[in-house]
């Protein structure tokens, strides 16, 4: 008899944590100035290094964590479901993400405040609505345009040094978010385009928006969305994928299941991965070479 | 200050996930990756990182996550080892040879109270779920026994040793791991040679398949692109070529074998 797994909650408003912390300490997760930092730099230029410094610099007190310098440059949507992902995990504080192909350009330099009392810091392109959203929503938006918050000469290529680290910096100073510049209405910020999850009698359309290190596949829509498709699923149940690609039409029969452990090594399947998202994988293989799959290929999910 | 640090195989961003979670419960600590970058699913070679790697670090909480078992029967365990230090993973084996090495295990418990997990346990991620809810709590203070039964250490999953072997007219060794200079960290230690070679001198001469190569201090005894056997920071056997990938040059990588003979 499989276990029932909860559905998982779709806002945070306050960090994840036990019960044993909370019971401690309801503020749990508010205990120091803590900001995070998302780019994509990547590991081997030290720009965020030099984010982390600049911070450390105004805010002594603060702890600093880099996320990950690795988001693939330019892919905005990938840091975008990287914070969704992650910050809900993570300390209350500000948090610094820099995917920013516009930078100089006219977008705006953003500080976006969210229920749960983040405020997320970056470009006006997309990337923190995902994980503002997430976090209870975005409470207010500001532009950052005050000097006296910005490092003294901007360049029209670094903006994470320049405007959003310090500004983090200052937030979690105390610097109220106002201070920073004008209000912006949150409803007029650029918003990036995904794909949907379409319910169909028996079938479930949905679309593979990211890939992890594992070769793991996410798709688009979560547990939910496919019960709404095909009913309740129980661990067992067979799955009939089907796609196309240049080669032509594909099919494949895969297993829901608890996870990875539950079939042989190399056999594909599907599970609910740890954010509710529907995802395809192999054992102790990649998911993409076992089934033949990748990004951006779009799927129909029926039984089998 | 408390100390936590987290080796795993899933990367950057869910290791930055675990350490959101202990800072959340323990926002004194001090968290740092030892690495997020072990090879996936390589139990093995987490466990050599681990070994590497802990001794080194201040005693403290450490959490390991190579676990390719998640959400199956395997379970989680905190383990307290001599040097006032506790590691905290999967029981598969990933902290067999590092809890040796820092003195060996005084006492395990399983990961079960509710108390000390996140409210939602997923059947794929117990690094954020289990792991680094209990490393967090063990921070900030809360005695091990508080996380669950104890667990006789003997029952624990072994990692078995890697031993070198005798091989016609030399010895056969693995490769451990390979680093990102491409040197190759062997399964054995400098004494497991003499049998075979003799007592190990600067310059003494040995080879693996076409290669020659010398015992050597450190890489700059050699000239550039050559190949030297040394003693690493560690005490491990490496072999290396000055300024060049030893992987590359012999085409090996982890786990394959090697065989050393006299040159």
């Amino acid at each position: 008899m499989a276990a029932t797994i909860p559905a998982m909650p779709r806002k945070f408003l306050q960090p994840e944590t036990t019960p044993a912390a909370r019971a401690a300490d309801p503020s749990a997760g508010r205990g120091r100035p803590f900001v995070s930092l998302t780019t994509d730099f990547g590991a081997r230029d030290p720009s965020t290094a030099i984010c982390v410094g600049v911070i450390h610099a105004i805010a002594p007190a603060a702890t600093v964590m880099t996320v990950t310098a690795e988001i693939a440059k330019f892919k905005i949507r990938d840091g975008a479901l990287t914070l969704w992902s992650t910050l809900p995990y993570l300390p209350v504080g500000a948090h610094v993400a820099v995917v920013d192909p516009g930078v100089g350009t006219e977008r705006h330099p953003l500080a976006v405040a969210t229920a749960r009392g983040d405020v997320l810091v970056g470009p006006d392109n997309g990337l923190l609505i995902p994980a503002a959203e997430r976090l209870g929503g975005i409470t207010a938006a500001h532009r950052l345009e005050a000097p006296e918050y910005q490092l003294q000469v901007i360049s029209t290529s670094f903006h994470g040094r320049d405007i959003f680290a310090p500004a983090a910096a200052h937030l979690v100073n105390g610097v109220p978010i106002e201070a920073f510049g004008p209000a912006v209405d949150p409803a007029a910020l650029v918003r990036l385009e995904w794909p949907e999850a379409r319910v169909r009698a028996g079938a479930l359309e949905t679309a593979i928006v990211y890939v992890d290190s594992f070769g793991n596949i996410k798709l688009v829509g979560e547990v939910a969305d496919l019960e709404a498709a095909l009913g309740r699923i129980a661990y067992g149940d067979q799955l009939r994928l089907r796609w196309s690609d240049e080669a032509g039409p594909h099919e494949q029969v895969v297993p829901w299941v608890q996870t990875f452990g539950r079939v042989p090594k190399g056999a594909p399947l599907a599970y609910e991965d740890a954010y509710a998202r529907i995802c395809l994988a192999a054992n102790q293989a990649s998911g993409t070479d076992v089934l033949g799959l990748r990004e951006g290929l779009t799927l129909t999910v029926s039984r089998g | 200050m408390p100390f936590v640090s987290v080796t795993a195989d899933f990367g950057p961003v869910a290791t930055a996930i675990c350490r959101g979670v202990i800072l959340t419960i323990a926002p004194q600590a001090t968290v740092i990756d030892l690495t997020a970058n072990v090879p996936a699913f390589d139990v093995r070679a987490g466990s050599l990182d681990l070994w590497y790697g802990l001794r080194w670090l201040p005693v403290g909480t450490h959490v390991g996550v190579v676990d390719p078992g998640v959400g199956t029967e395997r379970i989680g365990v905190a383990i307290e080892v001599a040097r006032g230090d506790v590691l905290v993973g999967p029981d598969n084996g990933l902290f067999t040879a590092a809890a040796e090495r820092l003195g060996g295990i005084r006492r395990v418990h399983a990961l079960e109270s509710a108390d000390y997990r996140l409210p939602m346990v997923t059947t794929t991620f117990h690094g954020r779920d289990v792991f680094a809810p209990a490393a967090g709590h063990l921070a900030a203070g809360l005695p091990i026994e508080a996380l669950g039964r104890a667990v006789d250490p003997t029952t624990l999953v072994q990692l078995p040793p890697l031993r070198p072997e005798p091989a016609v007219g030399g010895l056969r060794i693995e490769v451990v791991s390979v680093d990102s200079f491409g040197n190759l960290y062997l399964g054995g230690e400098p004494a497991d040679l003499a049998p075979v070679l003799g007592p190990l001198r600067p310059g003494l001469p040995m080879r693996v398949d076409d290669l020659e190569l010398v015992w050597a201090e450190t890489f700059g005894r050699v000239g550039p692109g050559e190949a030297l056997l040394l003693e690493d920071s560690d005490g491990r056997l490496c072999l290396a070529l000055n300024q060049a990938s030893a992987a590359e040059r012999l085409g090996v990588r982890e786990g394959d074998g090697i065989v050393i003979r006299a040159g």
